[in-house]
């Protein structure tokens, strides 16, 4: 069946949402509970792993911060491969990309154009918006903020809590968002390049993954020299992934070739 | 039911339907494979299918015109389309347009033998295949 990835501009909303969401669909709810999970396993606190998936202020972006990031995105994915998911709180809105049976929406709590805040406030809300959308961009190469990453896009200025419900019951009826053999590939491709990025991070911090059914293709960056021991090391860790028989890798020098990958 | 199950198959390389028409076959299905689409189209006209296997782009005609014309002549065929351009907006278009599956290339011809099967239990037939999830 069909899976929902709700997001919201406001994260209590996102959860309340998902969970009302889940009722009424009869849907399993993915949501920020996971967190606990993934900080228990990793032995780290839950609330790193919140603040790795939100914007930071005056923190430039960190290894530690990758890899957390990483684990999440390798745990939603993993849970989204379920049938009838709601997934709310995870930031899986920026990294779940092109999957057809899996219904994006968007849920703005606030008005688009705050009028009714005071001139000080738009512009911190404008700031916000705009802090956010970079950073997406940056960090998962999605403007989160972009309504056309959406299948829908609603305010709640314009409709209740109730309808929306009704209305994203009747989307996932929709023939365009069932699962069929293509999306479920996809789906499990990325959470296949989840798992090997997470698993290759603490060794290689500077990689860019992806995996086409049980082949896993690494970009590395490392010099010349170290190239053959790199690529060995990074097929032993690899290969050890579930569903990964096969680890191609190849061996960048500069970081901005790991981007063009 | 005793009569087996009919499928279309086509696709302009020769080499897929050389290699997929036995894969097909082994599982108990009756195969007639095009290379040339505007001959599988009045064939339908013909003979109704179960089960139509479509490649996206070929000359002419493309999978997404074959699958409408598939709804129009055999109503009650699984159009299952094939392509090596697979993109979410088309395989949007052709679940919308009531394909039954949609596989990108390239695929094992396992993948395909799974989703005839689970097609072909839908319809009532009793196929050579065990389906993923079933014991």
């Amino acid at each position: 069946m069909t899976s929902i990835i709700l997001s919201s501009d406001d994260p209590a909303l996102e959860q309340q949402l998902g969970e009302r969401l889940a009722k009424a669909l009869d849907y399993q709810h993915v949501g920020r509970a996971l967190l606990a999970e993934i900080a228990a396993e990793r032995g780290v606190q839950e609330e790193k792993l919140s603040r790795a998936l939100e914007p930071a202020v005056r923190r430039p972006a960190t290894r530690g911060g990758n890899l957390l990031r990483s684990a999440v995105q390798s745990r939603t994915t993993a849970a989204l491969l379920a049938d009838s998911v709601v997934c709310t709180g995870l930031a899986a809105h920026l990294y779940v990309k092109d999957v057809s049976h899996i219904l994006m929406m968007r849920v703005l709590a606030g008005p688009e154009a705050p009028q009714g805040l005071p001139p000080r406030e738009q512009k911190r809300a404008q700031r916000k918006r705009a802090r956010r959308a970079r950073w997406s961009l940056e960090t998962f190469g999605v403007n989160g903020e972009d309504p056309a990453n959406y299948d829908m896009v609603i305010s709640l200025n314009n409709i209740d809590k109730r309808k929306l419900v009704e209305l994203i019951g009747d989307m996932v009826g929709y023939r365009k968002f069932q699962p069929m053999t293509y999306s479920k590939r996809c789906l499990q491709d990325q959470a296949t390049a989840a798992a090997v990025r997470t698993a290759l991070l603490p060794t290689f911090p500077e990689i860019n993954v992806r995996a086409d059914g049980d082949a896993a293709i690494v970009h590395v960056r490392c010099s010349k020299r170290q190239k053959q021991c790199t690529a060995e090391a990074v097929k032993s860790v690899a290969g050890q992934v579930p569903g990964v028989r096969r680890v191609e890798v190849h061996a960048v020098q500069r970081s901005r070739d790991l981007e063009k990958k | 039911m005793s009569t087996p199950m009919e499928v279309m198959l086509i696709d302009d390389e020769e080499i897929v339907c050389k290699r997929l028409k036995p894969a097909i076959e082994k599982i108990g299905c009756e195969v007639e494979a095009y290379q040339d689409p505007k001959a599988a189209l009045q064939r339908m006209g013909e003979k109704k299918f179960d089960v139509v296997v479509t490649d996206v782009r070929m000359d002419e005609i493309d999978g997404i015109q074959v699958l409408e014309h598939a709804k129009q002549e055999c109503p009650g065929a699984k159009v299952v389309i094939i392509t090596g351009y697979a993109m979410m907006s088309l395989a949007r278009e052709a679940m919308q347009k009531g394909a039954y599956d949609f596989i990108s290339k390239p695929f094992k011809p396992d993948d395909l033998r799974q989703v005839i099967a689970r097609a072909g239990k839908e319809l009532g037939f009793e196929l050579n295949y065990p389906l993923v999830g079933e014991k």
